[in-house]
């Protein structure tokens, strides 16, 4: 922000918790070339975290980060990414990244920093204040125990400072959960990969920061408005450039007749044409796209981050709720429907999740600061636990988890019940009151979903999808992907490009926008291919949703596109920008045929920091952070061989299933195909035909064509030979 | 923390001729489940129904600004995208301290307990008369020492004379009196100089916040006495595409 730094704020803040020292230091040894956020996370996770590390050792470093375009003009670049060794990773802690929104990530550039840096474990509870590039730890024992609501309020009446933003973890996080995340507000979340719960091994209960400062950029507003202006005409938040009356799955939302009624007055929305960008943060409504439009009589108005657009989240104000629940919160996506259920008798609908029941299961999510993701497959894994198999789980479950599951109200689930709302707090209060490491039911299931699963004996199921699951509750349904998370947009929507991206990634790749173009975007299957022509010179590219299992060809365009989600995923989360948003493929222009322009990340990035960098060649240096998030993922693993050496762990009874599912890239069996009750398979990915395209996707990133580990060549090609000398000192560099 | 405007009532005159009672209370910003900003009906004459009479002068009477940015707490989504507009085109670069309309200063906190929470802007207040029939000019320009806070008579080239009220920087010293004495805490102190909205004058064009606002949550309308009764708030859905985009006059009903 000064000495010609445009963009980047120019230091990072790194804090030792251990000894207590905070230091400023430069950020402008790793740019531009490690471009901000995930990108400076990783340069740091590299050089200052041993190898052999584990996520809750006080050697693992949590950092936190924005990008040069946070806080500046750029549309939608109000995020943090936080990058760190995940206790969620399974089998594995390896390194993996996390995103937040709301207000707290402008304001730490406005503080005047680059990202913060922490390390080791206070002594004793405490909370890291920065103010305006002044920081100092704070005792937080008084505010250990507290919800996530209760402790950010308290962290600003004692600054005094009510602008003051807020990050921070609640029990769940204190608990050491795996799938523990870090609050900001009612509803922004940095959910995923457990860093709350590395937050609580260091004894951080959070960060506060409040910053006057501001962002320069390299070219003056003034003469980039025009060009801004044209921009917003471009963007649609998840590709959706098609209104729902038009097509029922885009989330454009906004028709006649369309009201928010949950304010203190109703608010009529109606209908906004796709040309009238002074209304395009309406057009989404999560409330009506989610559940039916179940939340849509709560709906207050649309709330966005630091500089959005497209205000994807949802204020929502509660009715007659129970006592201890706050009544106004945020939400989108699956926060907002966590404990959605719909139970059948005899294929009857008996009894459904009520918006009341929704909303608390989203609240105490909150307020516990656990990671909805993971919530979203506990609670069917609870679900079948009880029922699934013939009840032959529940029958070889050790008594005292049997005795506390059965303890749980399942009337209120059922005909008669009270629409799951006793259920819900039952569950959330097992997470409340869970101590750690002890064998109860609320202890593992705050460990996240695979190792709860490996210790209540369905893991193997869990992986292959094998075993008749108990289809009484709709929307409870166990859904696991691979590396430890919930399986959410994978290569079962959307094929073998984003099937390729899961099993590389070391947590969901939470590629959303390129299925906004094949699944939100509202045009039709031919104008969609029409887009992926005009954008990747491919119409063949993407796959059909509907037919998604059937055989792909393995050709050069897919492998692209693979490494192309890859690249632009680092880059998005260095930037930073809204992945519902970006990269630009479908705008809502017929005159364009509605393909957007992938190059506009570059643009607003030479507007704001004045580097004259085309789209390629930061493409390039992203490229390069992937090959250094590949040397950090070897180094975890401890091996070269991530695509044929040991991964998948058991945890059934007794029975080794893992056989075919070795190595770290790879997915769940039941990608695959799925071991059928009555005998036999039914086929979903074409084994042979997944492993040659892996091959191919090595062979174009420059990776070891076997194990898939990234070679000298390639790192010195990019400009970070330091990196294959640190993987040859432990043996990690193939050969 | 917000200071109020001097007490007792404030004779001001109308178009018809009978006296208008301004009170404190009629400038109200409320907080949970109200509006941002509340103004009693004070039916002054629209701006420029009644031209100035050229010399020699009778006195024009009290003047109010041509027009208002109003946010509505119904629309605004919290983003700040006006704030990181207007700082950036006011001053040297992005942030939202350094701008003159942006998410209310305790947003976050609001969000725990309330769904007002809206943009802060300038409320561009009109001039007064006191009870001896003195006119008294909107509180930053009246505290001014050095007559830094001031009304701009310049033509606009989209809103013509605009009379907004605006700082001169050459002229300001920083000494804080517009801050003190405004009641809505809008004028900053940055840098040794006090700074408010002015409109975007300084830019020749319509106001950017406006520009830049994606949920319709803020709209400049004139003229000022019209405005704030009956333009607010608005109908979201009865507006077309350019409607959020200023400088319109609401209709006025009634007299």
């Amino acid at each position: 922000m000064s000495d010609g730094l445009y963009g980047w704020a120019g230091k990072i803040l790194t804090v030792d918790l251990s000894s207590g020292e905070i230091r400023p230091e430069s950020s402008r040894p790793y740019l531009p070339q490690r471009i901000g956020a995930a990108g400076l996370g990783l340069q740091l996770l590299w050089e200052r975290v041993p190898a052999g590390a584990g996520a809750f050792d006080p050697e693992n470093a949590l950092f936190i980060g924005v990008g040069p375009l946070t806080g500046s003009y750029a549309p939608c670049a109000g995020r943090a990414v936080a990058i760190s060794l995940s206790p969620g990773g399974f089998p594995v802690e390896h390194p993996a990244q996390g995103s937040v929104g709301g207000q707290w990530p402008a304001e730490l550039k406005w503080a005047g920093y680059d990202g913060v840096l922490i390390t080791g474990r206070a002594p004793h509870p405490v909370w890291l204040r920065i103010q305006d590039g002044v920081a100092r730890l704070e005792d937080a024992t008084s505010l250990w125990g507290l919800d996530t609501a209760t402790s950010q309020q308290e962290l600003r009446r004692v600054v005094g400072d009510q602008r003051a933003k807020t990050l921070v973890i609640g029990p769940a996080g204190e608990k050491r959960g795996r799938n523990a995340a870090l609050i900001s507000g009612t509803g922004h979340a940095l959910g995923q990969c457990g860093f709350g719960g590395v937050a609580g091994s260091k004894n951080l209960k959070g960060i506060l920061v409040r910053g006057t400062g501001r962002v320069a950029t390299a070219t003056p507003l003034k003469q980039f408005l025009p060009r801004l202006k044209e921009i917003r005409e471009l963007l649609a938040l998840m590709q959706s450039v098609l209104p729902a009356d038009r097509d029922g799955n885009s989330r454009w939302r906004a028709r006649p007749g369309l009201v928010w009624p949950g304010g203190e007055e109703p608010v009529p929305v109606g209908a906004i044409p796709a040309d009238d960008i002074a209304r395009q943060g309406l057009r989404h409504c999560g409330s009506d796209f989610y559940m039916g439009g179940r939340m849509l009589p709560w709906h207050v108005k649309n709330v966005g981050c630091t500089g959005c657009i497209m205000n994807c989240f949802s204020l929502i104000r509660g009715r007659e709720l129970p006592a201890g629940v706050p009544e106004q919160g945020e939400q989108n996506c699956v926060q907002s429907h966590v404990f959605d259920y719909t139970r059948r008798r005899g294929g009857v609908q008996v009894s459904q999740a009520s918006r009341t029941t929704t909303f608390v299961g989203k609240q105490l999510i909150d307020l516990l600061g656990v990671n909805a993701y993971d919530v979203k497959m506990l609670l069917p894994l609870l679900v079948q636990l009880r029922y699934g198999d013939d009840e032959s789980y529940l029958a070889g479950l050790d008594r005292g988890l049997r005795d506390e599951l059965l303890a749980l109200p399942w009337d209120s689930l059922d005909e008669g019940g009270d629409d799951g709302l006793r259920f819900c707090q039952a569950f959330f209060h097992l997470l409340a009151e869970a101590e750690p490491e002890q064998d109860t039911l609320g202890a593992w299931l705050l460990q996240g979903t695979p190792r709860a699963a490996q210790r209540f004996g369905m893991l193997d199921d869990l992986w292959t999808g094998a075993r008749g699951q108990y289809t009484g509750f709709e929307g409870f349904a166990v859904s696991y992907g691979a590396h430890g998370q919930r399986s959410h947009y994978g290569p079962e929507r959307y094929g073998l490009a984003s099937g390729l991206h899961w099993a590389i990634w070391n947590r969901d790749p939470n590629r959303h926008e390129l299925n906004g173009l094949t699944s939100w975007s509202g045009l039709s299957w031919e104008q969609k291919q029409r887009v992926a022509e005009l954008l990747f010179g491919d119409s063949g590219v993407i796959d059909d949703p509907s037919r998604v299992w059937r055989p792909q060809p393995i050709d050069a365009g897919r492998v692209e596109l693979a490494r192309f989600l890859m690249v632009r995923s680092l880059l998005k989360d260095s930037l930073t920008l809204c992945d519902w948003v970006f990269p630009n493929y479908c705008a809502p222009v017929p005159a364009r045929e509605y393909a957007g322009d992938l190059s506009l990340e570059a643009e607003l990035y030479r507007a704001v920091t004045g580097d004259q960098v085309d789209a390629d060649s930061l493409d390039l240096r992203a490229e390069a952070l992937l090959d250094l998030y590949r040397a950090l993922t070897v180094r975890s693993w401890g091996t070269t061989d991530l695509c044929g050496g040991p991964g998948y762990v058991g945890g059934g009874r007794g029975e080794d299933r893992g056989g075919d599912y070795r190595g770290h890239d790879n997915l769940s069996g039941w990608h695959f195909e799925v071991p059928l009750r009555e005998g036999g398979v039914r086929r979903n990915l074409e084994r042979a035909g997944f492993e040659e395209a892996k091959r191919r996707l090595y062979a174009r990133l420059g990776w070891d064509p076997v194990g898939g580990g990234v070679r000298r060549e390639k790192l010195r090609q990019l400009g970070q030979e330091e990196v294959a000398d640190g993987l040859a000192l432990l043996g990690l560099l193939p050969g | 923390m917000n200071r109020r405007p001097p007490d007792g009532s404030m004779a001001a005159p109308r178009g018809g001729g009978g006296p208008l009672v301004l009170t404190r209370r009629c400038f109200l910003r409320v907080g949970a489940g109200g509006l941002g900003l509340l103004v009693c009906a004070p039916l002054l004459p629209a701006c420029g129904s009644e031209p100035l009479s050229p010399e020699p002068e009778p006195d024009p009477g009290p003047l109010e600004a041509c027009g208002v940015i109003l946010a509505d707490p119904r629309l605004c989504a919290g983003c700040g995208r006006c704030a990181l507009v207007c700082s950036a085109l006011h001053g040297d670069g992005s942030g939202a301290d350094h701008a003159f309309v942006g998410p209310d200063r305790s947003y976050q906190e609001l969000q725990f307990s309330s769904a007002a929470f809206a943009a802060t802007t300038c409320h561009m207040c009109p001039e007064l008369l006191d009870p001896a029939g003195e006119r008294i000019p909107p509180p930053c320009v009246a505290s001014c020492p050095y007559g830094a806070a001031r009304i701009a008579e310049l033509e606009h080239p989209v809103y013509g004379s605009s009379r907004v009220r605006y700082i001169d920087v050459e002229l300001c010293r920083g000494c804080g009196q517009c801050v003190e004495h405004c009641p809505y805490d809008h004028p900053l102190l940055r840098g040794g100089k006090a700074g408010k909205c002015d409109l975007c004058r300084s830019l020749d064009d319509r106001p950017a916040c406006v520009d830049a606002c994606p949920a319709m949550a803020l709209r400049y309308l004139t003229p000022w006495a019209a405005a704030l009764p009956s333009g607010f708030p608005w109908d979201v859905s009865e507006l077309d595409g350019a409607g959020g985009l200023g400088g319109e006059a609401p209709e006025v009903d009634g007299g």
